[in-house]
């Protein structure tokens, strides 16, 4: 599948852009902060509902002068195998009690010109976003973790994005009752319901989670181990937070935990609190990889996600290289350009043509970004 | 009194303001409207405000709202005086009535189950649903709460009060819409689910 068109108002540093975009490679140029990376993080948004990961949806709304706009819009016209699909993506700032524009911002979603709830967005647009920022995926807190395997999960399994929601929503209510246990010096009156819902809906994420890094295993550690030689190896584990030999979370493991989870006020077990841990050669790769080697580790995952996701689907989602040749030297860069699936549509950006292998600038249709302004090229 | 707002109009926007999704923005704008509303609409609606407690009662047996207590649906002998169908609120009640799948008492439990909210057990009127299966012989409890966590929690709740008691539990059948109130639902698929309600 691939965006042909897509119209910015107010999205970054975009006053209002629209562009057609060509089904195959696109090569998009432009000096620092003129606004190539908001322009993939446009189609990235159209994917997963929201920007690149610390990016709050209130930050994707332009400002001026400091003060920001009311409200960004994307819409783009998405052409899949089977259909085409007009989609609209809002994040308008929330008002404030006295009816200014406040610091929240909140999504509205446009299928096929019917309103639809923010949920019914993923899926229409499937896309990998490859960033120099991945090497958190490492390094960085458990949620960028987390959020990695939503976010590619969502994209192509419904009844995910429906259980984390619930899963959500049941945290939250067994959460309350924590804490109003808590006060009241009570033992664990009334959680048993909250239990079940836990424990049911946290198991199959968890299993999906699972199913998707025995993927990321397979094919992510054939990309680590093209890319880096030499037979290294790379493993991706699932970290069940707290939880037994056999997996799961078991409703033994909540009972196990209730005194503790009643003096905190908030539940301790859980999809909400696992974790990812990736190893080269048997040993954590965030403590003991090299800073090089950190680099191939994630962009073997995005490999891994980009060609799951293609199975998965049926077709190659859009590709959106960020910025990633810069620090990698021409023998990786052309080992990433040969991954790509024949006739996806890949974006890819840089300050410095010289940085992109020969093979894909040949085929790759070119775009100018200058000062929230972009312009094709030949 | 409210800065700079003649009294009656800062009185009028307290009192709106106290409205349950009201907020002091919404009050003001209500407040205003109504000033420039006719004098006539105005008064129609003072009319109506001042009405509405006269003459309406809470039952205190299923704590429906009627013109008399016992209201109409717990004192009709024509009904199936045997089945109790327990409701979150009273709006529920008007539609199962619709759906015309259901021809026996009522009880409306004022709620769901929801720490967020703070509302537990104790805020429900559980014990009184309880009292009334055991005082009026009742020998089945049809449990209508929404096809929500908060609904489902209540039903597991009115389960563990009602065990031992030897009344048949039923619950709706799933074809509502999880996440569905049932004040939404057409009545079609309420007396669907109804009919298809199983022991639970
Ligand atoms: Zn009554």
């Amino acid at each position: 599948m691939y965006c042909r068109r897509l119209e910015l108002v107010d999205f970054r540093n975009f006053a209002a852009l629209e562009l057609d975009l060509p089904a195959g490679p696109l090569l998009v140029l432009g000096r620092n902060a003129q606004g190539k990376s908001n322009l993939l993080e446009a189609l990235l948004a159209l994917a997963s509902g929201r920007g690149r990961s610390h990016r709050t949806l209130a930050e994707l709304i332009r400002t001026v002068d400091g003060a920001p706009r009311p409200f960004a819009r994307i819409r783009a016209e998405v052409a899949a195998s089977d259909r085409a699909t007009r989609l609209e993506l809002v994040f308008a700032l929330n008002p404030t009690e006295d009816g200014g524009p406040g610091r929240r911002a909140s999504r509205r979603v446009v299928v096929d010109g019917k309103p639809r709830r923010a949920s019914e967005l993923l899926g229409q647009l499937n896309a990998v976003h490859f960033s120099p920022d991945d090497i958190d995926l490492l390094g960085g807190a458990p949620a960028e973790r987390r959020r990695f395997l939503d976010v590619a999960i969502s994209q192509v399994d419904r009844n995910y994005v429906r259980d984390l929601v619930d899963y959500g929503r049941v945290l939250s209510q067994r959460n309350a009752l924590l804490r109003e246990l808590r006060e009241r010096d009570d033992d664990a009156a009334g959680l048993e319901f909250w239990d079940g819902k836990l424990v049911e809906l946290g198991g199959r994420i968890v299993a999906t989670r699972q199913q998707f890094v025995g993927a990321l295993n397979d094919s992510g550690a054939a990309a680590y181990e093209e890319l880096a030689g030499a037979g290294e190896s790379l493993r991706v584990e699932y970290r069940l937070v707290g939880a037994g030999e056999d997996g799961g979370l078991p409703l033994d493991l909540l009972a196990n935990m209730r005194t503790r989870e009643i003096q905190r006020g908030q539940t301790m077990v859980g999809p909400h609190r696992d974790d990812l841990e990736m190893l080269v050669d048997g040993q954590p790769a965030a403590a003991f990889a090299s800073r090089g080697q950190q680099r191939l580790v994630v962009l073997s995952l995005r490999l891994a996600e980009m060609e799951w996701l293609g199975g998965v689907a049926g077709e190659s989602p859009v590709l959106l290289l960020d910025d990633i040749f810069s620090e990698l030297d021409s023998e990786h860069r052309e080992a990433v350009i040969a991954r790509m699936p024949k006739g996806a549509q890949v974006l890819v950006t840089a300050a410095d043509d010289a940085q992109v292998p020969e093979t894909f600038r040949s085929d790759a249709a070119v775009l100018r970004v200058r000062a929230g302004h972009a312009d094709r090229e030949g | 009194m409210i800065d700079g707002v003649p009294g009656p109009i800062g009185r009028l926007i307290e009192e709106l303001g106290k409205l349950p999704t009201i907020g002091p923005k919404t009050a003001s704008r209500l407040a205003f409207f109504l000033l420039k509303s006719p004098p006539e609409q105005v008064a129609s609606l003072a009319a109506a405000l001042a009405a509405l407690n006269q003459g309406i009662v809470q039952c205190s047996k299923c704590f429906n709202y009627a013109d008399r207590d016992p209201c109409p649906y717990c004192t009709d002998e024509e009904r199936d005086v045997h089945t109790i169908c327990a409701i979150e609120d009273a709006l529920d009640l008007l539609a199962i009535e619709r759906s015309g799948g259901y021809n026996g008492r009522y009880h409306v439990l004022e709620g769901a189950i929801s720490p967020l909210e703070g509302i537990g057990p104790d805020d429900l009127r559980l014990n009184e649903l309880v009292a009334r299966v055991k005082d009026e012989g009742i020998t089945e409890v049809v449990v209508a709460t929404n096809a929500t966590f908060e609904g489902d929690a209540t039903a597991l709740e009115i389960g563990r009060l009602l065990d031992g008691t030897g009344v048949r539990l039923t619950r709706l059948a799933r074809g509502l819409a999880t996440g569905g109130d049932l004040e939404y639902v057409d009545p079609a698929t309420i007396a669907q689910a109804l009919e298809g309600r199983r022991e639970f």
